[in-house]
């Protein structure tokens, strides 16, 4: 019984999507983006204001993530692309990289290369207040696409994957 | 060591061994195709073919290890009509599982949710989720190696059971 039970839970864990069930209300397509000053690697602020009328790439990582950086590798790759069509990228450390604090986010932004310091990639960590609303079930490697409204268009998490996604709404964007 | 030969002489050589290879090559492939998404699956946040994209050769070589390993236990484990192969099948098992884990519980939402599924609040789970994916992101290679281990260890045990067990093939006369 015991083997059966291993089995299925072989069977079951690997197909377990990255979409969480519903929980608590995170922001929602077709909700405005929260307005939140954001924190900055370089110790400059990035205002709402700064935001305004550009679509955006709101992702939310942690440096201890795989997958978060593997991620940053592909967005790396296209940032040409997304500042082609007027998108703004602005990754952000979850705070406390959700409770197991990783390698510093300057070192993880290092790996991806020169693309990273392009102007249209901000690079930041989120607060503690700013964690729980944007990310209230806990999720590494979430994104939302905010359209020049600052609307929220798409939720989806790992750009690795999802990259077709992101590209379609930059070109929708332009 | 001798008894792992002759569980290998007494599955691989006996009248039924054609029944054996087909097994080893059919269930070896299968699960070698799956771990071959399944190793680099962390990198990309879950099961998905974009995984091959972040294959390595070391990975690879793990994924058929672990593939043909766990389907020459059971080809074993036949043999031996499951006679004393419990143990066999269980150390087997837990290797596959092992492996499984960095990629399915590491920057995948399964840890929160079953977090929120145990009633946690949200403070707790953004404070606890990172401490128990982190370390399937941190120790992925260690969980890879104990698989290959244990799988490795499953055939020697499956073969020794099978020894114990199974008739030799009688030499031509």
């Amino acid at each position: 019984m015991k083997l059966l039970w291993s089995i299925a839970l072989a069977t079951v864990l690997p197909f377990a999507g990255t979409t969480a069930p519903a929980r608590a209300a995170a922001p929602a397509v077709g909700q405005p983006a929260p307005a939140f000053t954001y924190r900055l690697l370089d110790g400059h602020q990035l205002a709402p204001g700064a935001l305004r009328g550009h679509p955006y790439l709101l992702w939310m990582v942690a440096t201890w993530c795989p997958s978060c950086q593997t991620g940053s590798t592909v967005v790396g790759s296209h940032i040409a692309f997304l500042r082609a069509h007027g998108v703004r990228v602005v990754e952000m450390e979850l705070a406390g990289d959700l409770g197991a604090p990783g390698p510093a986010l300057a070192s993880f932004q290092k790996q991806v290369g020169k693309n990273a310091a392009a102007a249209n990639w901000y690079w930041g960590e989120l607060t503690q207040a700013q964690t729980a609303v944007l990310d209230p079930h806990g999720d590494m490697d979430v994104y939302y696409l905010v359209d020049g409204h600052g609307k929220i268009v798409a939720v989806s998490g790992n750009p690795a994957v999802t990259w077709d996604a992101i590209a379609r709404f930059a070109a929708a964007a332009h | 060591m001798r008894q792992v030969f002759r569980g290998f002489a007494a599955t691989f050589g006996g009248p039924r061994r054609l029944r054996a290879y087909a097994l080893v090559l059919a269930l070896g492939s299968v699960l070698t195709a799956f771990y071959l998404v399944m190793l680099p699956a962390s990198a990309v946040g879950g099961f998905s073919l974009v995984a091959l994209q972040y294959l390595t050769p070391s990975l690879a070589l793990a994924a058929a290890a672990l593939g043909y390993g766990f389907a020459l236990a059971v080809t074993l484990n036949a043999g031996a009509l499951a006679r004393r192969s419990r143990a066999a099948g269980a150390v087997g098992i837990g290797g596959l599982l092992a492996a499984a884990l960095p990629g399915s519980l590491c920057c995948t939402s399964i840890i929160p949710s079953l977090l929120a599924a145990f009633g946690a609040s949200v403070p707790t789970i953004l404070g606890t989720t990172g401490k128990i994916a982190s370390i399937f992101a941190r120790f992925e290679s260690a969980f890879i190696a104990a698989s290959l281990i244990g799988v490795a260890l499953s055939v020697v045990l499956a073969a020794r059971s099978c020894a114990a067990s199974c008739s030799l093939p009688t030499p031509p006369s």
